[in-house]
């Protein structure tokens, strides 16, 4: 573990990228929360400062937060007077924007100001106050608040920095965590929407690639760094240390390889406490970095960085500091093997298998590639992997396969290698498991065959080589594919309505193409406007009630939980059921007319003998 | 000074449509019917009338639940035979009729099945009444109809074998009957008629030498069709080679530009042989079409009287 100090500048370091690029805050006041200026360096020496690390135009004041691994920032601007938070007065923020961009490049324009971009799960009266996104991964997905308040909101404190702990000071003061998905939008509420029901007091600090996020929630009474995965809704808490009488944590950033990096406040006894700076890794062990700092950080490079600040004087003047963690010494990386040349990922996305009405199974593949990188960047040659393979539940929307309903084990999909060894399967069951060795040219091929549900296949690949004479283990490198029909979007339109709740999937039975709801759309217009007889006296128009469509990621939509047909054509999102059996005649013959006016196709009707009124019309684009 | 010219055109089109493949549900194709067109001009509106009937073949395996004409421009009104309704349709340009009294329209069934129509034209019968108005010349336009037929069912015990039996019929007929794997507006048949189309109107003297125009559809002579000039139109532009007669397509056996009515502007006086104008007893009415050199289309009709019929 190495140990190196930039010089002491005005400047309070947030985090750093994997060629060790610093971003953050110069400052021009006394604290933090102070006067300043976004700022980036391209060394943790703070030698030589990036061009045009700038906030967007208008604004009097920014800071950075976070760096992604490749140099996407986040951070947010104001403008107006911004003082001290210790007082009622003077709080000159006109609005809380946030910025998404890159440090060498113009900052994008402010992106999440409450008013433009919509805001699933968040009181329209955030609008115009402070909202500040804390974290950034390589995708643009982003963790951060949003702050609201009720009626009664006098004073505009929110909240003060003390020992390294937010105290609320104030009451009438909603802060909404919240995610901000792939593109900016749409804004999610943690606490509303992600993890409904959760623990008390979230706050979201770090997001990584692979859509983990780390923040801060009260854990056995107490606040304590969490690590959750936004895909598979998997929560950990960070753990106690041994002998401890009293811990609570706070998380600061999360690296693309589960890294936490978090301040620890631990008692032994009364008396007997220290803070700390610690590295929570993947496997639950934990670094003590022997020293407390600030806004610590770490990289995908075992670096680790962090700002301590003195805060009595004006301006203030701060210390960077950087670690080096002892690394693994192999690492396994998986590729797209179909691009040439293949390109590094661990996020993957494919389309869901079909097995048709035939019984022919047309087969949906990735191709990948796997190898192990020593320390010096050389691919190992005979790199042992081991892979595991599964599908977290209700990743793809199917409810019954979360702990405690029936027809769990969704089908994690099947690899299979160049060499032709196979393991996993396209049916229901445990999740796949198998060795392979690279060889010679250090390179595994593999082909992953989708099964068909949607929904996230996460594969873990552990390599172990001969690295200097010595046999080496890999830190399990986590994959992460993504199985689902593109372009699926909640189908909703005056006159129609998706029946909740149907088939056994929550509400979640309502997606489809924008195709498709354009037509259903027009139906339903169509059907009420041919309702109404020329020089008849106005009619009712019943809702059209939609029995099911597809799920939100398509794939195929098992209504008995069994992962297989029947509903086996609403996987597309271009198959829709009509309940029609509610409607008079009069009104299904306008129907069948008002699905002519659409370029739906193939009505059939499904009768049940057993339960005539089950009766529906299958439509299909 | 307005005058209005009344015509009656009457075309007899049965059609076989081509069917889906054995294995296939019927679709609603299995109708045969002959539509009769008529077309009328009013001087004064500037708009033509066009008129029609359906006739139902005797061997037709359904009745006609659906009739359309395709059409261009605005169409200021639409007339339907009692029962029916019609109007401009959503997604295709036609004017569109459709059978909905029904016997029973406020009853629920309580299932998913369809009702037939009470006015919907059976095998063996005729209903006329559907007109509407366009200020387009006539032409050959196409006429689409489908037979009522109750939907495709899958039945079973349960509903959740019904719902895998109808999602193996609709796939199976998505992709074993193309003909009803198409929207379901596209799924009937589809014949010629007489309809407004995109043209520039001019004059035609059927048989200029007979006030009457009388017609027998079994001889086999010639009929003369004089195309004639004008201060604004030139028998002369047109393409020879476009000439026909609507909708049977009758191509001119003989022609030549002479001046017919003697006004002292050339004519173009066309022989069309009586077999190939397909025209038959009760038809009253001989509509021609044909290209300008000078680009679109020339568009003229007149009435004829059929004789030699019983």
């Amino acid at each position: 573990m190495t140990f190196v100090t930039a010089p002491l500048r005005q400047f309070h370091a947030a985090g750093m990228d994997d060629d060790r690029h610093v971003v953050g805050l110069v400052m021009t006041g006394t604290s933090y929360e102070d006067q300043g200026n976004a700022a980036a360096w391209l060394d943790a020496s703070l030698e030589t400062p990036v061009v045009n690390a700038q906030p967007p135009p208008g604004t009097t004041g920014s800071h950075f937060e976070a760096v992604s691994r490749t140099g996407m920032v986040a951070g947010d601007a104001w403008s107006g007077q911004r003082a001290s938070p210790t007082s009622c007065d003077g709080w000159g923020r006109s609005d809380g924007w946030a910025v998404v961009g890159r440090y060498n490049a113009p900052v994008l324009a402010a992106t999440l100001d409450g008013s433009s971009v919509p805001c699933v799960g968040c009181p329209s009266a955030m609008r115009g106050l402070a909202n500040r996104l804390l974290a950034v991964n390589d995708r643009g997905e982003a963790v951060g608040y949003a702050e609201a308040r009720d009626a009664s909101w006098t004073c505009r404190i929110e909240w003060s920095w003390y020992s390294y702990s937010l105290q609320y000071m104030t009451t009438g003061i909603t802060k909404h965590q919240i995610y901000v998905g792939p593109g900016g939008s749409p804004v999610v509420d943690f606490a509303q929407t992600l993890f409904p029901g959760g623990f008390g007091y979230p706050q979201l600090v770090g997001i990584n690639n692979l859509g983990e996020i780390t923040g801060n929630g009260t854990f056995a009474g107490t606040q304590n760094a969490f690590r959750f995965d936004v895909r598979t809704r998997a929560l950990s808490w960070l753990p106690l240390l041994p002998g401890v009488s009293y811990q609570r944590s706070y998380a600061r950033g999360i690296n693309n390889q589960g890294h936490v990096t978090a301040n620890v406040y631990a008692c032994y006894g009364q008396y007997n406490c220290y803070e700390r700076t610690m590295v929570w890794a993947p496997d639950d062990k934990l670094y003590d970095l022997l020293e407390d700092v600030d806004f610590v950080s770490m990289n995908d490079r075992n670096r680790v960085m962090g700002t301590t600040c003195n805060y009595q004087y004006s301006p203030s003047t701060c210390q960077v500091s950087e670690w080096e963690l002892p690394s693994a010494s192999l690492k396994v990386i998986a590729s797209l093997a179909s691009l040439d040349p293949p390109v590094d990922s661990s996020q993957f996305e494919m389309a869901p298998s079909v097995l048709d009405s035939r019984g022919i199974w047309h087969d949906q593949t990735l191709p990948l590639r796997l190898y192990c990188v020593k320390p010096s960047g050389e691919v190992a040659k005979d790199c042992e992997l081991t892979l595991r393979w599964s599908a977290p539940p209700n990743s793809g929307f199917h409810v019954h396969d979360e702990p405690g309903f029936t027809g769990a084990n969704r089908p994690p999909g099947r690899i299979q290698t160049d060499a032709g060894a196979s393991a996993g399967s396209k049916n229901a069951g445990p999740p796949g498991a198998m060795t392979a060795g690279t060889g010679s040219d250090g390179y595994l091929g593999l082909i992953f065959f989708a099964p068909e549900p949607s929904g996230v296949v996460e594969l873990e690949a552990t390599g172990t080589a001969v690295v200097d004479g010595t046999l080496a283990v890999s830190d399990p490198a986590r994959v992460s594919i993504t199985i689902r029909v593109p372009g699926l979007s909640r189908i909703a339109a005056p006159g129609l309505r998706v029946i909740a709740a149907s088939h056994n999937h929550d509400s979640h039975n309502g997606y489809g193409t924008a195709d498709m709801g354009s037509a259903l759309a027009d139906m339903a217009s169509t059907f009420s406007v041919l309702l109404q007889a020329p020089g008849g006296p106005p009619r009712a128009v019943p809702t059209i009630q939609v029995n099911a469509i597809s799920l939100p990621l398509g794939g195929i939509f098992d209504f008995r939980n069994e992962w297989q047909a029947p509903h086996w054509s609403h996987r597309f999102g271009t198959d829709a059921d009509l309940n029609t059996p509610p409607l008079t005649q009069d009104e299904k013959d306008v129907l069948e007319d008002a699905i002519g006016a659409t370029p739906l196709r193939t009505p059939v009707l499904a009768e049940s003998a057993a339960a005539p009124g089950a009766s529906h019309w299958h439509v299909a684009l | 000074m307005p005058f209005s010219l009344v015509v009656t055109l009457l075309l007899a089109v049965p059609l076989v449509a081509s069917a889906d493949p054995a294995g296939c549900p019927p679709g609603r194709d299995q109708i045969a019917i002959r539509v009769s067109a008529g077309v009328r001009y009013d001087l004064a509106s500037a708009l033509y009338t066009y008129s029609y009937a359906v006739r139902n073949d005797p061997s037709s395996a359904q009745e006609v639940k659906t009739f359309a004409v395709d059409v261009i421009g605005t169409i200021p009104q639409i007339e339907s035979p009692e029962g029916w309704r019609g109007r401009i349709h959503e997604i295709r340009p036609w004017v569109y009729w459709r059978a909905y009294l029904l016997a029973d329209p406020d009853r629920i069934s309580g299932d998913g099945r369809l009702s037939p129509s009470i006015v919907q034209i059976k095998p063996g019968s005729a209903l006329g009444g559907f007109s509407f108005r366009s200020p387009k010349p006539p032409g050959t336009v196409a006429f689409h109809a489908t037979g009522f037929r109750q939907l495709p069912a899958a039945t079973g015990a349960t509903p959740e074998e019904a719902e895998l039996e109808a999602e193996r019929l609709a796939e199976y007929i998505r992709e074993n009957c193309p003909k009803q794997a198409r929207p379901l507006i596209d799924q009937g048949i589809v014949g010629a008629t007489i309809g407004p189309v995109e043209a520039t109107p001019v004059q035609i003297d059927v048989k200029p030498d007979d006030a009457v125009n009388a017609v027998n559809p079994a001889s086999h002579g010639v009929i003369p069709v004089a195309v004639l000039g004008s201060a604004t139109f030139d028998p002369r532009t047109i393409d020879m080679s476009s000439i026909a007669l609507v909708p049977s397509g009758a191509r001119p056996r003989k022609s030549a530009h002479e001046d017919v009515n003697r006004d002292g502007r050339p004519d173009l006086l066309l022989h069309f042989g009586t077999a190939d104008a397909a025209i038959t007893c009760g038809d009253s009415a001989l509509v021609f079409a044909a290209k300008s050199t000078r680009g679109g289309v020339l568009s003229a009709f007149d009435t004829i009287r059929t004789t030699g019929c019983r």
